[in-house]
């Protein structure tokens, strides 16, 4: 791609040749260019017109000829010596204009309105608009509407940016979402009973820039000043899309997107997106556990450390008995490669055994490409990858049940973290019982950690930092959010105290010790921007 | 208005009876010859449900999104954005006022009143026995006959409201 | 030199419609000539003429023409746009009533010169009859050879369909009627790219109203001296002028261009009703605003309307308003028709049309305010009197005409204003 170079409000800039001027714009200068229905992940419409610079050019002799009118700066390609000026009294008296006619049928119920905070319409008001209208004539009002199981449109709202409509004719490829009638009255609709149902469905909401879409599994949960923000990485399935957890006190009220060209591009499903009520389960494994006479009791984790230790020390080599450890696909890397370094550390033919990966029947692919990876794990490969690193004995989950069943097995450690409770359906555990210790960490109760000796309480993905590697082997690191229920009790530290390291559990040098062995770095850097309005 | 939540995940039932005949699916599909695209004939197979029906239906749409292989949001982004297509179901005769200017300086408020005084019906409205709907219409391109109307597919210069009369006791 | 009219001169005679009338009298026959010529010799002449569009742009036809793609693949497509619903234009409606053929010997040439190989005749849904008429006229042609594969043996081909709108003002704009042609709602597109490097279904299209096209063939028979002999310098030719509202003999003249307002109201179309006094005329089409009483000597070609603050000549569609119209009332009627029409995309014109409508129902009503006017005036540059704001130019026609009306008979507004205001006590 050849190189131009804009002059952009006096600064000289370089940029690929035919790129948007906005994103070149957005990219280089700290003025912003406010805008509502462009978007870099959709084709552009050029239908707000708030956009507007002042472009032209620059001729061989640095004569700059400006053109009279103003320019969306959506719909341009930077060429060589373009001039564009984006904060002249002409663009800015524009600017003010469009705001103004916008906020005109506007009902400006920001008190009771969940985009308050993170709304276009107010960020760009105050920053471009004018504090006064000179509208004195009736509002149109227009009903709600659900448009989707999950997706309230509040028609009054809209300020027809149709970036709804575009996602879902380009992106989810449903074309669900329409533009009913035209001119003043059109309003955003549906084809009753042709929703917006479908797994991207929520990608609307994040699209929308002002209050019209609303999630209704978010409708008027929390006012976003109040949510902390931690980059995450979704653990629904193996794509691995890149997510940010969105949380306060103590509890994720919602997840959205980050922008990542090669993973998610600006979108995630609504598997992943609504699929988090089990981290806040009554069901959850709130305390280490330790089995004292046939009765479970609530252990602090070094109690439940000690006794672990104990119960494995009749597991090292001289005495022939034979040890599995189970390394979750669930799991962050760093857990599955402290487990492993343990497992061998402890007794070098320690059975590693790969955790059951759970499979949808297919993938699921949308129309500009999206696809739900069918393999419900977020980290099978990361698994894969410590289990050929430390090669020796390993089986499957299926030939240890059997295996324990023959009272084969003496020790096991079962690592889950699946967020249903009947992954390990009762005959087979019944099996793994027939070991002499049976430990557990897992994130729900069920018959495994009720039949367990020792049960850790596990953190899920958004109660730790760690790394995931999806399914196009990138390692991507994610940053914790929550706090368990304990604080600072996850698997990291269970392991590290297992292996009886000294100190508080050090992901960075777990991440150094792993470093060796990834085929991928795993630095901050991958991390992008969120998706914003 | 904003206080209602209009629910838009019930559709109405599929019916077996369907609203496009064979013959006009073929009609529609000798259509396609002549575009590169389906759904470039979508114009045309609205127009003739339009006439036959008075109305586009709910099932009228999935048949068509059907046929034209879009979207039935689709086909409903395209019928609404025209005057000529109507959701609800239209008398059996249009009575198309012109109200632009030629027409209005020249009187076509006074063919809105005859019609109203008449038949009791106001702009967008249907007679009880479904026999006329006043439709305003923007202007015909008949200027020069001003007041002009459109009496279903036919432009009549309007002379007097007698003539107007007349016209609509011809019509029924 | 007296003037001969071209484009009417089948008007009155007995079955002007049918193909057999038609080539009785010349008709058909400047498709041989052009077919000896190469299409980029065609194009040439017509640049030369001077042919600006009919439509109500006023751009260069042959120029246009020369924007296409050369050595293109193809297709090639040739859309006729017959959507005429500018308030006040009937021209193209006249045409095809008297001489459907003219139209079609036009599009042949039209797209020969173009090397389109199908042209869609894209026609308002409200024109049921000329529809008819129209679709009977190509049947006839295609009978004839003059539609198909090897038209008169020149080794051209050309497909004609007549596609029907569905009643929207916008798809007379270009880029709407293309979409409205693909199937879809009639959203004027952005440019660039222009229709001439991607038009209908992705492809170069050409697109001209059909008084355009209907004087190419004269062009080919008469030269373009003869054209560029008719009207004034920089608007050549003759032009129908549409003549409607407060006259005698309100209908079609053909004229060359640059007759005067006052002579076309008092000259041919008989004067001022009822002896009437004229308080005002719309130049051509309500987009282009309204020249006052005292104005009316303005020239009607693409320069004279706009050297009285009007946008341009339009589509030359005259509305005469007697001293008895109420002017606020019949600014109101415009923006009604443009707050209708709007499609809806961009932000100034869906929301400011509007907005102006219901400034203008609550003045009319007696509530009107002092600042009323002035806000509006304001509205209008902020809906468009400068192009660029809007992606397509209703917002323009909104804001030129109600700038206009307020501007050219201020007192009358605000007279509006302070009679309400002295009533409401």
């Amino acid at each position: 791609m050849s190189k131009v170079t804009v002059t952009i409000n006096g600064q000289d800039v370089e940029a690929e040749a035919g790129r948007q001027l906005i994103d070149v714009i957005k990219e280089n200068v700290k003025e912003e260019v406010p805008h509502y229905c462009y978007h870099p992940g959709l084709s552009v419409a050029a239908s707000c017109r708030l956009c507007a610079v002042e472009a032209g050019s620059k001729d061989a002799d640095g004569n700059v000829k400006m053109f009279p009118k103003v320019m969306m700066s959506c719909q341009m390609k930077v060429t060589d010596n373009m001039v564009v000026n984006t904060h002249t009294d002409k663009s800015k008296q524009h600017r003010k204009e469009i705001m103004e006619f916008l906020l005109i049928n506007h009902p400006l119920d920001c008190p009771v309105c969940d985009q308050a905070g993170e709304c276009g319409l107010q960020d760009h008001s105050y920053n471009h608009g004018q504090s006064e209208s000179r509208f004195r004539e009736d509002k149109i009002k227009q009903p709600k509407k659900q448009v989707g199981e999950k997706v309230l449109l509040y028609g009054d709202r809209c300020i027809m940016c149709t970036r709804c409509v575009r996602f879902t004719r380009e992106i989810s490829g449903g074309g669900e979402l329409y533009v009913h009638e035209r001119g003043n009255g059109s309003e955003i609709d549906v084809f009753p009973g042709f929703g917006v149902n479908d797994k991207l469905a929520g990608n609307v909401v994040d699209l929308c820039p002002v209050g019209a879409l609303l999630d209704n599994e978010f409708l008027f949960k929390q006012r976003v000043w109040e949510l902390k923000s931690a980059d995450s990485v979704c653990a629904g399935c193996s794509k691995g899309c890149n997510i940010t957890v969105d949380y306060n006190k103590g509890v994720i009220y919602r997840l959205k997107p980050r922008h990542n060209p090669e993973v998610n591009d600006y979108w995630m499903c609504d598997e992943g997106r609504h699929g988090f009520k089990y981290v806040h389960a009554d069901e959850r494994i709130k305390r280490c556990q330790v089995r004292r006479d046939s009765a479970m009791y609530d252990s602090s984790i070094e109690n439940a450390v000690d006794s672990a230790k104990e119960m494995f020390s009749e597991f090292t080599p001289e005495t022939g008995r034979k040890l599995a450890v189970v390394i979750s696909p669930m799991a962050s890397l760093e857990e599955q490669w402290l487990a492993a370094s343990w497992a061998r550390e402890l007794n070098e033919q320690a059975i590693l055994v790969r955790g059951p990966v759970f499979n949808a029947e297919n993938d699921e692919t949308f129309k500009a490409g999206f696809t739900i990876s069918k393999e419900k794990a977020p980290n099978r490969r990361g698994m894969e990858l410590i289990l050929e690193t430390f090669g020796g004995d390993q089986m499957t989950f299926t030939d240890l049940v059997e295996a324990a069943g023959r009272n084969e097995i003496e020790g096991i450690f079962v690592q889950g973290g699946y967020p249903w409770q009947n992954w390990c359906p009762d005959e087979m555990v019944e099996k793994l019982r027939n070991a002499k210790v049976l430990i557990v960490s897992d994130i729900l109760d069920s018959k495994l950690s009720q039949r367990a000796d020792v049960v850790f309480a596990s953190a899920v993905w958004a109660e730790k930092s760690g790394s995931f590697i999806n399914d196009q082997n990138m390692c991507q690191p994610f940053e914790q959010g929550i706090e368990t229920f304990e604080v600072g009790v996850n698997d990291l530290t269970v392991f590290w105290q297992l292996a009886g390291r000294v100190g508080p559990a050090d992901l960075e040098l777990v991440r150094e010790e792993l470093s060796e062995i990834k085929n991928q770095s795993c630095s901050k850097e991958q991390q992008a921007d969120t998706v914003g309005a | 208005m904003a206080w209602q939540i209009v629910d838009r995940l019930k559709g109405t039932p599929d019916s077996a009876d369907k609203v496009v005949t064979d013959e006009m699916r073929q009609k529609i599909e000798a259509e396609f010859a002549k575009y590169p695209t389906k759904q470039a004939v979508l114009l045309t197979s609205l127009h003739m449900v339009q006439n036959k029906y008075k109305q586009i239906s709910d099932q009228a749409i999935r048949e068509l999104a059907e046929i034209h292989e879009i979207s039935p949001g689709e086909v409903l982004d395209t019928l609404s954005f025209y005057d000529m297509y109507s959701r609800e179901k239209l008398g059996k005769n249009l009575i198309g006022v012109c109200v632009s200017l030629s027409c209005d300086i020249c009187g076509c408020k006074d063919l809105m009143k005859k019609v109203k005084d008449k038949l009791n019906i106001g702009p967008r409205e249907t007679t009880e026995d479904g026999k006329f709907t006043l439709i305003p219409m923007e202007c015909i391109g008949a200027c020069e006959m001003a007041p002009a109307i459109l009496m279903n597919e036919d432009l009549h210069k309007i002379e007097s409201v007698e003539q107007l009369d007349d016209l609509i006791d011809k019509t029924a | 030199m007296s003037f001969e009219p071209v484009l009417t001169k089948n008007v009155g005679v007995k079955d002007s419609q049918k193909l057999s009338v038609y080539v009785e009298r010349g008709g058909y026959s400047s498709l041989p000539k052009a077919f000896a010529m190469k299409p980029d010799e065609l194009t040439d002449l017509v640049k030369a003429s001077g042919l600006r569009g009919r439509g109500g742009a006023g751009f260069s036809a042959g120029m246009k023409w020369t924007f296409l793609p050369k050595d293109h693949p193809g297709p090639i497509y040739m859309a006729v746009n017959f959507d005429e619903s500018e308030p006040g234009t009937f021209k193209d409606r006249y045409l095809c009533d008297h001489d459907p053929h003219q139209i079609l010997e036009g599009i042949i040439v039209s797209s020969y010169a173009t090397r389109a190989t199908v042209a869609y005749i894209f026609i308002r849904g409200e024109f049921h009859l000329q529809a008819k008429i129209l679709q009977k006229a190509v049947d006839e042609a295609y009978e004839a050879g003059y539609f198909g594969k090897n038209i008169q043996g020149s080794g051209y081909d050309l497909e004609c369909y007549v596609h029907r709108g569905a009643g929207a003002y916008i798809c007379g704009e270009e880029t709407g009627m293309l979409e409205a042609l693909e199937g879809k709602r009639g959203w004027p597109r952005i440019k660039p790219p222009f229709p001439a490097i991607e038009g209908a279904f992705g492809k170069p299209t050409v697109v001209n109203n059909v008084e355009t096209l209907c004087c190419v063939p004269h062009i080919i028979h008469n030269g373009a001296d003869w054209f560029t002999s008719i009207g004034t310098e920089k608007s050549a030719g003759p032009k129908l002028y549409g003549i409607s509202g407060h006259v005698n003999k309100p209908g079609v003249y053909e004229l060359p261009l640059g007759v005067t307002c006052r002579d076309l109201i008092e000259k041919y179309a008989g004067g001022m009703r009822n002896g009437k006094k004229c308080k005002g005329a719309i130049p051509g089409g309500v987009s282009m605003g309204v020249l006052h009483a005292d104005e009316l000597d303005c020239p009607l070609d693409f320069d004279g309307p706009g050297q009285r603050g009007c946008m341009g000549l339009g589509t030359a569609g005259v509305i005469v308003m007697d001293e008895d119209t109420c002017m606020v009332s019949a600014l109101r009627n415009i923006v009604h028709f443009f707050k209708h029409e709007s499609c809806g995309q961009c932000t100034p014109c869906r929301e400011g049309s509007g907005w102006m409508l219901k400034t203008l129902d609550r003045i009319l009503a007696g509530e009107g305010k002092k600042d009323d006017l002035d806000n509006m005036i304001e509205l209008c540059d902020a809906q468009g009197s400068m192009p660029g704001k809007t992606i397509c130019g209703l917002a323009d026609g909104t804001a030129w005409a109600a700038k206009n009306f307020i501007q050219k008979y201020r007192e009358e507004f605000e007279a509006k204003i302070e009679s309400a205001s002295a009533v409401a006590v």
